[in-house]
């Protein structure tokens, strides 16, 4: 019961946090409406010179549309930053002291990160909303309320599975003090190759056949191919299981590397 | 005269002092070095995806071929790893808010060229600006534009006027913390509006490139080397291009003094 | 001609008030308390050139404000000062050569080269030529006993070694005027003592006017024959620093003396 309090704590801190910084949030979204706008222009000079009803790396000019706008609201949601957070923790040693404290450091990061997020949920929900309203009525862009749920629930599962990857990326922390010299690069890299900036699809065939064996896509291409791609229900609940696949393998390993991290970095003296 | 031209020849022995000691100082932590390297190199990515896209489609931009679209993309990452040297920029606003900036007050010189240039990163430089020329010179020999004295002079010219105007364009904004407690949302705007470069502006519509002309004139950094070089200036276009640089970098002298006027030093 | 001449030099600062919580973030959205802070109150005084004076008084009492005027970091609200016949706050040139500041807790070195670099730096920014410069380099090191320390990475050496370098870089031009604002903090005490017998010395030897702000009693004592005590941003003692043992109540130490006229300031007498 009382581990149950704990964590419900840790969750309403992340959740107040995130509400106070809502300048920075809008700040932030201010920041991604940049992108969109070029790719608005630049997607519309392709489409105009090859007809809006063809095929661009897969996708109508609607489709891509509603891909572009809805990917860097998907990210907004999606990325949790978790792993400066715990790189931070393991650089100051401030780490030592969720281990003394009888509470799953691993569990309050999650309770903690998800928490923070879901500020940025729901705005980005609102957001998504008023953005279908609008490529309805201009560019004829059609959503069905069960895809929508779909959406929600795989967007979910995108964030706990985001989590998992970039817990284990900070993870090499407890190895390799440089470590997060590196993250942020990393964070850029594995954004575009989920789906973040365009469709996979843009970076070529070999790319998206690798890229299927791995987890990234399921954090943002997925959820966003719910809503924009022409999935049909089994594909859909075939990908929703292979995301909770993926956060089971992730976060079984994550508890593996944990402890050997733990002792590693308690051993050469944290 | 010669006071003047002694002065000149004192700022730039400064100049070449402070990019010496900076270079130094950075390869003592070459790991740094290339994280820093690697941090651009990435979001290097982002910016060559346009450029994939652009090539891949054979999209004309405007009266611009693929080709040409590289010159002005190339012309975009060289001038953000300009942007990102600054470092003395970039540090004035924690120096202003933490009174640090007492001791160099008290130095020969002027404050703005000793703070604006006292240091430089060059890690975040190197990459983006050695990426840009590359792309710059294979998008000027794609589209087999005569290597002329002109065109050499012209393209220059406009190439160090997009760097008064970075210069001007980042520092403008980041005084503004002599007036406001936190500029994070200010530096955001920055940012998204120089992301609007990546692409040439002929992508736009009128207004925009209107608005990025004349308005704000962003546009000026990344476009006009490019479209000097494709004569695609009209005659008040390239004069503009001359003199708003230097009008934005007599603005930011005088707002500079303005600022520091409020310098009220951590108390203490 | 005083070398420095202060004139009713007064510097108010104004801020903003903030109640703390969710109800003082709220009403500053639409209404801020203003506040004025007068850090320094008609204060006057000269020193003539050579003269070793420290200011003393409690933190926040204004002395380090009005070394900040008086090096021109700071305009003042009110009143004039002329150091060497220049007007601080102006900041020209030929000023900035003549003046030196040297604060304990910032630091003017870079510190991932070598002090070498930086003192060479130094001799590019003031344009000493070189002869002078070897002489100055070599003297001052040799003083300060780090000659052979100049070579390796600032961040490499201790607290009181990076302080000697400080001033040695501080020192460098041949500065007529000295600013020393609380140059010891932080030391240990061998270190503290050889930057003190160094002062001294140099005192001697080039006349150079200075001024010093210290909350170590030691340093007042054995560098300053004259002492400014400065509370609540007023002047309330300018003389010798021996006098100021008869405010005391034994009358024989300095330390008594200041808390007396602290004392006596805080009631009102």
């Amino acid at each position: 019961m009382t581990t149950l309090i704990k964590w419900k704590a840790g969750f309403s801190i992340g959740f107040l946090r995130a509400l106070e910084h809502r300048f920075d949030l809008f700040a932030g979204l201010f920041g991604a409406v940049s992108p969109i706008v070029v790719q608005l222009f630049l997607w519309t000079a392709i489409y105009n010179s090859s007809g809006k009803s063809t095929e661009v790396y897969g996708y109508t000019f609607s489709q891509m549309i509603a891909y572009v706008i809805i990917a860097a609201l998907v990210n907004k949601v999606v990325n949790t930053g978790v792993e400066n957070v715990i790189n931070e923790d393991i650089h100051t040693g401030g780490i030592a002291k969720y281990l003394i404290k009888p509470v799953n450091y691993i569990g309050f990061r999650f309770t903690q990160t998800t928490g923070q997020q879901i500020p940025a949920l729901i705005s980005v929900l609102l957001l998504s909303l008023t953005t279908f309203a609008v490529l309805h009525f201009t560019i004829d862009f059609t959503i069905s309320p069960g895809k929508m749920f779909l959406f929600v629930i795989a967007l979910l599962l995108g964030v706990i599975l985001n989590f998992f990857i970039f817990l284990l990326i900070s993870m090499s922390a407890f190895w390799i003090t440089e470590a997060g010299s590196f993250f942020m690069t990393v964070q850029v890299v594995i954004m575009v190759a989920s789906g973040g900036v365009c469709p996979i699809t843009v970076l070529g065939d070999t790319f998206v056949s690798v890229m299927e064996y791995l987890p990234f896509i399921y954090t943002t291409y997925f959820p966003i191919q719910i809503i924009t791609g022409s999935l049909a229900l089994s594909a859909i609940t075939y990908g929703l299981l292979i995301q909770v696949c993926w956060i089971t393998v992730l976060s079984l390993f994550s508890a593996f590397v944990w402890r050997k991290g733990i002792r590693h970095y308690v051993a050469v003296g944290g | 005269m010669r006071y003047f031209l002694s002065r000149c020849k004192w700022y730039f022995h400064m100049l070449w002092m402070f990019a010496k000691m900076s270079m130094l100082s950075q390869l003592e932590y070459r790991l740094n070095f290339i994280a820093f390297s690697a941090v651009e190199l990435g979001y290097m990515i982002i910016k060559l995806l346009y450029l994939v896209i652009v090539m891949h489609t054979g999209v004309t931009v405007g009266s611009l071929t693929p080709d040409m679209v590289m010159m002005f993309i190339g012309t975009y990452i060289f001038m953000t790893g300009i942007w990102m040297m600054f470092r003395g920029i970039n540090e004035l606003p924690y120096k202003v808010l933490h009174g640090e900036m007492d001791l160099l007050m008290t130095k020969p010189g002027s404050l703005q060229f000793l703070q604006t240039f006292g240091q430089f990163n060059f890690g975040l430089t190197i990459p983006n600006v050695t990426a840009g020329l590359i792309l710059i010179v294979i998008s000027w020999r794609r589209v087999h534009i005569p290597v002329t004295l002109i065109n050499i002079a012209g393209f220059t010219l406009y190439l160090m006027l997009g760097i008064v105007l970075t210069y001007g364009f980042i520092l403008i904004p980041t005084l503004l913390i002599f007036w406001v407690t936190s500029i994070g949302g200010v530096s955001n705007m920055i940012i998204a509006t120089w992301e609007l470069n990546n692409m040439p502006m002929q992508l736009y519509n009128k207004y925009l490139r209107a608005a990025g002309t004349y308005l704000l004139p962003i546009f000026l950094i990344t476009n006009w080397p490019g479209q000097f070089l494709f004569r695609q200036l009209s005659l008040l276009e390239s004069v503009w291009g001359v003199f708003f640089p230097l009008l934005l970098l007599v603005l930011s002298r005088i707002m500079w003094k303005q600022a520091f006027r409020r310098y009220t030093s951590a108390n203490g | 001609m005083a070398c420095i001449d202060v004139q009713h030099l007064n510097r108010s600062f104004t801020y903003y008030e903030k109640e703390a919580g969710y109800k003082g973030s709220f009403r500053n959205l639409f209404h801020r308390q203003r506040k004025v802070r007068e850090a320094v109150k008609d204060i006057s005084f000269a020193i003539e050139q050579g003269e070793f004076v420290g200011f003393i008084g409690p933190n926040g009492a204004g002395k380090t404000t009005t070394l900040k005027m008086l090096s021109g970091i700071l305009y003042p609200t009110l009143g004039t000062a002329a150091v060497n016949g220049y007007i601080p706050w102006e900041r020209k040139e030929p000023f900035k050569k003549q003046i030196a500041l040297v604060a304990g807790q910032k630091s003017q070195l870079w510190p991932d080269l070598p002090a070498a670099d930086s003192f060479y730096l130094n001799k590019c920014l003031y344009e000493i030529p070189d002869r002078q410069y070897q002489a100055t380099l070599q003297e001052l090191t040799e003083l300060l006993g780090v000659r052979d320390k100049l070579n390796m990475q600032v961040r490499r050496l201790s607290l009181g070694e990076r302080m000697k370098m400080e001033l040695a870089a501080a020192l460098l031009h041949n500065p007529q005027v000295i600013f020393l604002d609380e140059p010891t903090i932080g030391l240990d005490l061998l270190s503290q003592q050889s930057i003190r017998n160094y002062l001294k010395e140099y005192n001697k030897r080039t006349g150079a006017t200075m001024i010093l702000t210290s909350h170590y009693i030691k340093d007042i004592e054995e560098l300053c024959k004259r002492a400014i005590v400065i509370t609540n941003g007023k002047k309330v003692y300018d003389g010798p620093l021996e006098s100021l043992k008869q405010y005391g109540e034994d009358g024989g130490s300095v330390e008594k003396g200041i808390e007396a006229i602290f004392h006596q300031e805080a009631e009102g007498i």
